[in-house]
């Protein structure tokens, strides 16, 4: 178990190193100058001299060679100093604090509201495939999915605070019911994309030779849900994996929309000022994020169905023995 | 039932936007993005300047004609030669904690915009060949200068940092930076990064106290939201579209509703060309791009017939414009006559050959603004009519930028702000090509070079205007680039706002700009 | 079974729509008739009589009528146009991108979860490393360095798109290998890449199959974020993606611009999704063993 354990923790290191190296190199070599942009960000035409430009690179430390910057910026972080932004001077550690609060909420509540309505709906759509509530469930999961999440939040934006005063349109402090629209902006379309992808596995697991003995010992339909729930923990755990990088950075047409401060817009905003010390700290975050859920799915997933586990797989799969 | 019970539950969530506060001395206004510092000389971006214009007054403030009037200093003299300029401050002037504003602030101010390692890129260039800046008094600030420059004045259109205050750390992540100290009608209240800044009425403040007891900017990033809330009411002002003027403009008379403010600004739009590049070196090519674009169409339709024809190089608003010039036409057919007069002819692909050389080529688009798009896809449709084949490249913002400015594009759309003393050198002197300056056309002309050296040391108004006239004449001859149009700007108001003002720098940069503002007693719908 | 495979035809017939449309695109949308006597007089005009670049500022943002059909976008050009050839852009790119995210991750997701050690392994860390890089870091560093065109833009989708498959597939692939009829087979002499093609991945594409309909949405999405950013097609070619970017700031006054771009993104999706689900039930009513 020990030795699990540290092989996790080492792979894990691994992963994040490679996607900050990754993110890097690839932003490093791109074209655009901090130093510059800083400098058009007043947009006059005056004359921004070489010496000026000189001393913010000086300043910043951009005049180090690329390896011996991304070098120090690993060790600081080590140390849990993410360093300085380049785009407004503050410690990047509290720029992301900052985004934090509304990024979190806005997710979590994005997700969990994504689970409560896609799963139960995917479920009831296996019982019956091809049926009403399948197809129903299906073409507006479509129209839901095929919507740009920009387009489908201006719309409730324009139609519930706009028009019909119902909501807010800008969140102050605390203010919940700020929340409400972009949760259901992003929460929708992961919905209808969970829908269908639990329908699927389900259908396919009900319709398993497992299932049909157990429909010959009389089991009922409760049952066989239930089986076949457990026969697709595996896809589940990765699925719900896959949907966390989009936690941390993914929504950020939807804050823009709705006028919320997260580290998805944050995260934008440093990419175009090439913000490196912002962007890796970000890049970290995520990666962190991904590591964690990847681990914690493998284990759910050996642990919901055995045969997955990395010892050799029980003779008698978990099902039988039930 | 359950239907009933969500109509209640809607009815319970309406209830709750009735807001208890009483509105009617708090002024909304939007930012279209998140000030990084509030740091007076590191104040870059629109929205960063729009709030510190209600924080802190200038040495010298502009007027609404861009006159330099007493701002913290009483007086700005500036000895025969033009290199030493001294500054005396009014006696009553003061930071929002009491103290008085010193000319140790003054000497610090300028020591620190100079100081290589404090990153105030935009601020320096103003104060290029600066000597030494000594305390005379403490109200008493001497600023001796290396070489003497016409618009030397205007560098002291520039806020104070107190010395008390930012002395101790670095400039660039001082904390102050994110609480300044404030001498002007107003000072930071509280500021919620990302959502709301909030100001308040500044007691010390020794003019005539703010109208508003506070002043609330929402960052709100997109268009169409900001605008919703200008229509409710959950905001005072906001710069419009053309649609949404017109929108503002149909619903007029209406109590409550919000009016259009237009007025003109020190900008304006072009298509670069690189004159380097065989294509565009002869300037009868350059002419007849310009004269194959419609801009009166684009106007009329794209701009609502409220944009100005640039001709030059100074668009209208500004002191020096050069009226004279008649900006060219559009005329299909005459340029069509030009670009073959300069040896472009149409093949049998219908496209303009020289020779070898297709008149074929790429043009840069810095992705961000609408109607600089739709303009580059009306253009790229005008040329392919008149056998010049355009290709379009998109490139992300910061991409483009690093582009233009190294020279490297070879056609490309861009708008140019200019400050109220334009340095005009640094976009059309052939000294001033990339990387040394901002001539990213590679515009070359020794007539030109020799008016924009005599300019530095022409220090009378009147003769001034006479040199950058000519200036105009000659660039608007050579048409280095298509100078496209300067379109009015548009700003939507509450109507309950009153003391609205105007200048050519925007509705904030002058005084007293938005110090001005008074929010009347105008009904405020529920929210 | 004849029911399932009957289903799967009208699916793949819907589906094949699509690809027709942007291939007839050029017929169906112009401005020059399809028949017209000598002296140019228009004898059958084409369906949608507008070329979808034609611009036209003096009849700039009219609403749908009897000569525009979907209205008339910012530049005057005709909607039902541009909405036609902008499924040359937005199918083809969408295509490509799904199937090549579809074979990256099917492929890699089966070795890994077949092989296991330190293949599964090399490919769990891709994933990783993949989804948990900034997709907007790619594609602002693509769109920086690469020319814009659709083929770059599928190609940056598909990188950033195929691990969903990936990791589906894998555990599928893990699931099965111990499986009895595996075991069975490879007792009878399989080989191991027989055993994969024939009895791993029957079995791991239905849910990756699901996942299709969703891919292509997305990689639709993506290429409308991307012409946002300046990478994709460039302009003026049209594209749904890029048309609904556009057309964000004109609502709610301009709605048939966004309206019909929407419409057709949501069939594409719809018949997408109808042909992977009848593929997915096909493979289940005749399960291999």
């Amino acid at each position: 178990m020990f030795r699990f354990v540290l092989k996790r923790a080492a792979s894990a290191l691994l992963t994040l190193l490679g996607v900050l190296a990754l993110v890097f190199g690839l932003l490093a070599a791109a074209p655009g100058d901090p130093a510059a942009m800083a400098a058009k960000a007043g947009a006059r035409a005056s004359a921004v001299s070489p010496e000026a430009l000189a001393a913010f690179r000086n300043l910043y430390g951009l005049n180090r060679p690329p390896l011996e910057r991304f070098g120090i910026w690993i060790v600081r972080a080590a140390r849990f100093d993410f360093g300085i932004s380049l785009s407004d001077g503050r410690p990047v550690g509290a720029r992301i604090s900052g985004a934090l609060p509304a990024t979190v909420t806005l997710n979590l509540a994005a997700l969990l509201a994504a689970l409560a309505l896609g799963v139960p709906a995917g479920i009831a759509a296996a019982r019956g495939p091809g049926g009403r509530l399948d197809r129903i469930s299906g073409g507006l999961g479509d129209a839901l999915f095929a919507t740009p999440s920009f387009v489908l939040g201006l719309v409730l934006l324009l139609v519930f605070s706009g028009w019909l005063r119902l909501t807010p349109l800008f969140s102050d402090g605390g203010n919940f019911r700020g929340y409400i629209l972009p949760v259901v902006t992003l929460a929708l379309p992961t919905a209808a994309f969970l829908a269908r992808f639990v329908r699927s596995c389900m259908a396919s697991a009900l319709a398993d030779p497992a299932a049909a003995a157990g429909r010959a010992r009389g089991e009922g339909s409760g049952a066989a849900v239930r089986r076949a729930l457990r026969r697709s923990a595996a896809p589940f755990a990765a699925m719900g994996a896959a949907l966390v990088p989009s936690l941390v950075a993914g929504s950020v047409l939807v804050e823009r929309v709705f006028s919320l401060p997260g580290a998805g817009g944050l995260l934008a905003d440093a990419v175009f000022a090439r913000d490196l010390p912002t962007i890796l700290a970000l890049t970290l975050l995520s990666a962190g994020c991904v590591v964690v859920a990847a681990f914690l799915a493998d284990v759910v997933s050996a642990v919901l169905d055995p045969r997955t586990r990395d010892a050799p797989a029980p003779l008698a799969p978990a099902e039988e023995a039930a | 039932m359950r239907r009933l019970a969500a109509a209640a539950l809607l009815l319970a969530l309406a209830a709750c936007g009735v807001r208890g506060k009483d509105q009617t001395s708090v002024i909304r206004r939007r930012l279209d993005g998140e000030p990084k510092t509030l740091n007076p000389i590191l104040a870059t971006t629109d929205a960063e300047q729009v709030v510190v214009s209600l924080l802190s007054r200038n040495l010298l403030d502009y007027d609404e004609n861009l006159n330099l009037v007493p701002g913290l200093a009483e007086e700005v003299s500036d000895s025969p030669d033009h290199l030493v300029f001294t500054v005396r401050l009014r006696p009553d002037a003061r930071w929002e904690d009491g103290t008085p504003v010193t000319s140790a602030d003054v000497v610090f101010t300028l020591n620190a915009v100079m100081d290589p390692k404090v990153p105030a890129l935009a601020r320096r260039s103003f104060f290029e060949g600066l000597a030494k800046v000594e305390a005379v008094d403490a109200r008493t600030a001497r600023v001796t200068f290396k070489t003497p420059s016409a618009g030397r004045r205007d560098a002291f259109n520039i806020w104070l940092l107190s010395a008390a205050a930012w002395k101790d750390g670095d400039l660039a992540t001082h904390p102050r930076n994110r609480s300044p100290l404030a001498n002007g009608p107003y000072r930071l209240g509280s500021w919620e990064p990302g959502r709301t800044l909030s100001l308040v009425r500044n007691t010390q403040y020794s003019g005539p106290a703010a109208p508003a007891e506070q002043v609330v900017f929402r960052v709100v990033p997109e268009t169409a939201p900001a605008f919703a809330g200008l229509l409710s009411g959950d905001l005072d002002e906001m710069r419009l579209t053309f649609a949404q003027k017109k929108d503002v403009d149909a619903k007029a008379g209406t109590p409550g509703a919000p009016r259009a403010v237009t007025f003109d600004e020190l900008s304006y739009a072009y298509f670069g060309w690189s004159n380097r590049s065989p294509l565009f070196s002869d300037r009868r090519v350059r002419r007849a791009l310009t004269m194959l674009i419609d801009r009166e169409s684009i106007d009329r339709n794209l701009f609502g017939g409220l944009a100005k024809l640039a001709n030059g190089p100074l668009p209208p608003a500004h002191w020096a414009w050069n009226a004279s010039i008649a900006p060219w036409p559009y005329d299909p057919r005459a340029a069509e006559a030009l670009l073959d007069e300069a040896g472009f002819r149409k093949g049998s692909d219908g496209i303009r050959h020289r020779g070898d050389l297709r008149f074929a080529f790429t043009f840069s688009l810095g992705m961000g603004s609408d109607v600089q798009r739709q303009m580059v896809e009306l253009a790229q449709q005008s040329l392919r009519k008149a056998g010049i084949d355009m290709k379009i490249r998109p490139l992300e913002w910061a991409a483009f930028a690093a582009k233009m400015d190294a020279g490297e594009l070879e056609a490309w759309a861009a708008a140019l702000n200019l400050d109220p003393y334009p340095d005009l050198g640094v976009s059309w002197h052939s000294a001033q090509v990339p990387p040394t300056g901002l001539n990213n056309a590679f515009y070359r002309n020794p007539e030109v070079d020799a008016l924009l050296d005599r300019l530095r040391s022409t220090f009378d108004r009147g003769e001034a205007v006479r040199l950058l006239g000519e200036v105009q004449r000659l660039v608007h001859e050579d048409e280095p680039v298509s100078f496209l149009n300067t379109p009015l700007t548009k700003w939507g108001v509450s109507g309950r706002i009153e003391g609205v003002g105007t200048s050519p720098y925007g509705l904030f940069l002058f005084w007293p700009g938005a110090s001005a503002w008074r929010p009347g007693s105008g009904s405020r719908p529920i929210s | 079974m004849n029911a399932g495979r009957v289903r799967t035809r009208r699916a793949a017939a819907l589906f094949a729509l699509f690809p027709l449309l942007a291939l007839l695109a050029p017929v169906l949308a112009r401005e020059r008739p399809w028949l017209e006597t000598k002296t140019g007089e228009t004898i059958v005009r084409a369906p949608v009589p507008f070329d979808p670049d034609a611009a036209d500022l003096d009849r700039r943002l009219q609403p749908p009528s009897w000569k525009h059909v979907f209205g008339t976008d910012e530049l005057g050009r005709d909607v039902a146009a541009r909405t036609l050839h902008g499924s040359r852009v937005s199918v083809a790119a969408g295509l490509l991108a799904s199937a090549l995210a579809l074979l990256l991750g099917a492929s890699l997701g089966a070795v890994g979860g077949w092989a296991g050690g330190g293949a599964d392994r090399g490919v769990l860390f891709l994933v990783n490393v993949v989804q948990a890089l900034p997709a907007l870091v790619l594609v602002v560093a693509g769109a920086s360095f690469l020319p814009p065109s659709f083929l770059v833009a599928a190609v940056l989708i598909a990188l950033t798109g195929w691990t969903d498959t990936a990791r589906i597939v894998r555990a599928e692939a893990r699931k099965i290998r111990d499986a009895p009829f595996v075991d069975a087979a490879r007792a009878a002499g399989a080989s191991a890449p027989r055993l994969v093609l024939v009895h791993v991945l029957p079995h791991a594409l239905p849910p990756a199959l699901a996942l299709l309909p969703y891919v292509l949405g997305a990689a639709v999405l993506t290429e409308a974020a991307l012409s946002f950013l300046g990478l994709g097609a460039p302009p003026p070619e049209a594209s749904w993606g890029r048309a609904l970017a556009e057309a964000r700031n004109l609502l709610p006054a301009a709605w048939w611009c966004v309206l019909p771009p929407a419409a057709a993104l949501f069939l594409l999706v719809l018949s997408a999704r109808r042909l992977g689900d009848a593929a997915a039930l096909r493979d289940v009513q005749s399960p291999s063993p």
